[in-house]
């Protein structure tokens, strides 16, 4: 079985063992004293690897032969019977190898004719990570990475409070501190994003503390000193955004809610159809905007999700109710009862949330054909409405998170199953699909109706890696030549890693969390029996840990 | 304490492309819609089977009860407030209709009385013309009036003459 030629090879080199890029090869990129690294994908038929250890998930290479081994009968393919996401090899640090460096060994082997990848990217400034920011670094680094919003932050005119004292409305009291205090944080966050597009050494700790005060005060210490969750910080960015981009007063809405799902309910029990989904869409996306989301972030990020319940009864199998979801994201489930070695979609995240089985009725969920139908629902769901920009936030916990302070613990308390996500998804099966309510019904498609593409392209990825505790971003971004190159931004380190992946038409990115080198290579396999690493780390992604 | 947060975060951007709306079912199977009714089934909404009796109100519990009555307090008053507005707006466009009549009406009067005063004015110049023809018409007839009196005094005096003259004759 052959697979596509790599992109990045792991090489020994007389000082120990590097990385090289094989379109240089012979240039290598030492690891520094004391790293590690991970690599997808492991050989070709033109590059050289001697020096590896397998991963204990590599089944024609023995765990047994650890040390150092030659490879050569497995370069460029794959035994039969063995899948290809099986290629990955790991490479030990030179510290493993060889022992503890001197300082003639220190030096890198380059080569001054060695191409700068970073020479044509943007300017960006990394930020200082001495005070454990990592967590809101890395969200900052994919909100400025994403053009749509770094060009908010690049007109002040966005911010409506900046001309005129009516903007921020949720505000009645001009006087309201709370107001103060968001001013204070969009200007903040204004000042930072500018500071990001240059050249030069990190930012200092007081740019990244002054916007984490400011957005503590707002939301209560919740982050920052209890839980360190980007997640959580993205969402009190957004709601500051949201506040100081929105264009008319929000309404307090529930009552109409009450309202809605009375006439909802009455229809059903009177045998009536539950109203037009395309028209019930219109007039739901026309309400929210007087619930907040008529805001010029809401306009960048808003998705509005349909949901509807039906009586599980084989017999009847009647729509319940309809509701109705505005978000300014989407939330996934990672699974938790895979077996962890096997990978997960990003279609299987979305088709379970797409159709959800319930056996736990909630208040007022019942068949409003029979009452003595099973108290069991099963809900189906549509995405409605997209954004330009989606996001997804992909829940791996299994549990709620609590402070912990060894590494083992946070371990367990998260789904480590491989994710796979396409470098492009289309979402058109989780929006065109049925409602319940729907089956049977004619739909008329209107020739001048013109939809969106619901088409989309990975951008950023803020990812948590559990072995480091520690938050990194991976960014697609646009060079100054137009040519798209993805980059790994690193709070830790001062020159990312850079990979240009447009010649190598790369389909897919896959994400692997692993604890350390020691546990990908079974040392703490006594401790963790089943966590073992799966041996999967395709096409490009190189992770240093 | 580094970040204790256990979640990727995936940004996507649309692609820019459009296309023409299509039929929401044109994508799922039939093996899609797995344990979904038939769309056949007598017992779908659309078609639901004769007979069938409303659902009691249920169970609900004290909270949601609560909930509801608040809910429909909420609801009370808020069509009352509808109310008061619509008795409000009412009496608002009442009053608005009053005051465009008065309006035209005083525009018409005021119309009126200007037109007036230009007849009387143009009457009363008229008749000061009238008068004055009048009066030269009657001064003219008083010298007529003169000139006839003073013609029947000669023609007097000259029958006085006549008279004696025949009594003479006699």
């Amino acid at each position: 079985m052959q697979y596509p030629a790599p992109y990045l090879a792991v090489q020994p080199c007389h000082q120990g063992v590097g990385w090289s890029d094989p379109r240089y090869p012979g240039r290598l990129r030492q690891l520094a004293t004391g790293q590690r690294a991970i690599l997808a994908r492991s050989t070709s038929a033109d590059t050289s690897i001697t020096s590896i250890v397998s991963c204990c998930e590599c089944p024609w290479v023995s765990i047994e032969d650890q040390q150092i081994i030659n490879v050569e009968a497995c370069r460029g393919t794959v035994p039969e019977g063995q899948s290809k996401d099986r290629s990955v090899v790991h490479a030990v640090s030179r510290q493993d190898l060889f022992g503890p460096s001197t300082d003639s060994d220190s030096e890198t082997e380059t080569d001054p004719d060695e191409p700068d990848l970073t020479v044509d990217l943007p300017p960006r400034r990394n930020m200082d990570n001495s005070t454990n920011g990592c967590y809101f670094i890395s969200l900052i680094q994919a909100l400025h990475n994403t053009a749509p919003l770094r060009d908010l932050f690049k007109d002040p005119g966005k911010f409506l409070f900046s001309k005129t004292s009516n903007a921020l409305t949720s505000f009645n009291d001009q006087r309201d501190p709370n107001l103060t205090q968001h001013r204070h944080a969009v200007e903040c966050l204004t000042d930072l994003f500018f500071r990001l597009d240059d050249r030069g050494p990190a930012l200092e700790v007081a740019a990244t503390e002054n916007v984490l005060t400011m957005l503590r005060r707002l939301c209560g210490n919740e982050f920052g000193h209890q839980r360190n969750d980007a997640a959580r910080v993205m969402d009190v960015i957004f709601g500051v955004l949201q506040r100081a981009t929105e264009r008319q007063e929000p309404y307090d809405l529930s009552i109409l809610d009450k309202v809605y799902s009375d006439e909802q309910d009455k229809a059903i029990r009177e045998g009536r159809p539950i109203q037009d989904l395309a028209v019930d869409a219109k007039e739901r996306l026309a309400a929210s905007e007087y619930l907040g989301f008529d805001s010029v972030i809401a306009d960048l990020l808003l998705v509005q999700t349909a949901s509807e319940t039906v009586c599980t009864s084989e017999i009847c199998r009647s729509p319940i109710s309809r509701t109705w979801q505005t978000s300014l994201y989407l939330r996934l489930n990672m699974p938790k009862d895979r077996p962890p070695t096997e990978v997960i979609e990003i279609a299987d995240l979305l088709d379970a949330r797409a159709s959800v089985q319930n056996d736990r009725a909630g208040p007022g969920i019942r068949c409003g054909y029979d009452p003595n139908h099973p108290e069991r629902y099963q809900q189906f769901s549509r995405l409605i409405h997209l954004s330009p920009i989606l996001i997804m936030q992909i829940d791996r916990s299994r549990g709620a998170l609590v402070q912990r302070n060894t590494r083992t613990v946070v371990n367990e308390d998260l789904v480590l199953n491989q994710l796979r996500v396409p470098e492009f998804i289309d979402l058109a099966p989780w929006t065109n699909s049925d409602l319940p309510s729907q089956r049977g019904a004619v739909v008329e498609e209107d020739p001048t109706n013109v939809v969106q593409s619901t088409k989309y392209e990975l951008t950023e990825v803020v990812r948590f890696v559990p072995g480091r505790v520690h938050y990194i971003t991976f960014s697609k971004i646009l060079d100054t030549k137009g040519a798209k190159r993805w980059i790994c931004q690193d709070s830790l380190r001062q020159d990312p890693p850079v990979w240009d992946i447009s010649p190598l038409n790369v389909q897919q990115v896959s994400f692997q969390d692993c604890f350390s080198c020691d546990e990908a290579l079974g040392h703490k396999s006594k401790q963790h029996p089943h966590r073992t690493l799966p041996g999967i780390l395709p096409y490009f992604c190189l992770i240093i840990v | 304490m580094l970040g204790q947060g256990a979640d990727y975060i995936l940004f996507w951007t649309r692609q820019d492309e459009t296309t023409r709306s299509k039929p929401a079912r044109a994508l799922r199977t039939a093996e899609d819609n797995d344990g979904l009714a038939d769309v056949d089934d007598p017992m779908n909404i659309d078609s639901p089977t004769p007979g069938d009796q409303p659902p009691p109100p249920g169970d609900q519990t004290s909270e949601y009860t609560k909930k509801l009555a608040e809910l429909e307090k909420k609801l009370a008053e808020v069509e009352e407030r509808r109310l008061d507005l619509k008795k409000q707006q009412a009496a608002v466009t009442r009053r608005e209709k009053t005051f465009a009549r008065s309006k035209a009406d005083f525009g018409t009067f005021s119309k009126g009385v200007v037109g007036e005063s230009k007849q009387l004015a143009k009457d009363r110049e008229q008749l000061n013309e009238k008068d004055e023809r009048l009066n030269e018409k009657n001064k003219r007839l008083t010298e007529k009036n003169q000139r006839l009196n003073e013609q029947d005094d000669r023609l007097n005096e000259k029958d006085e003459r006549l008279s004696k003259e025949q009594e003479d004759t006699q």
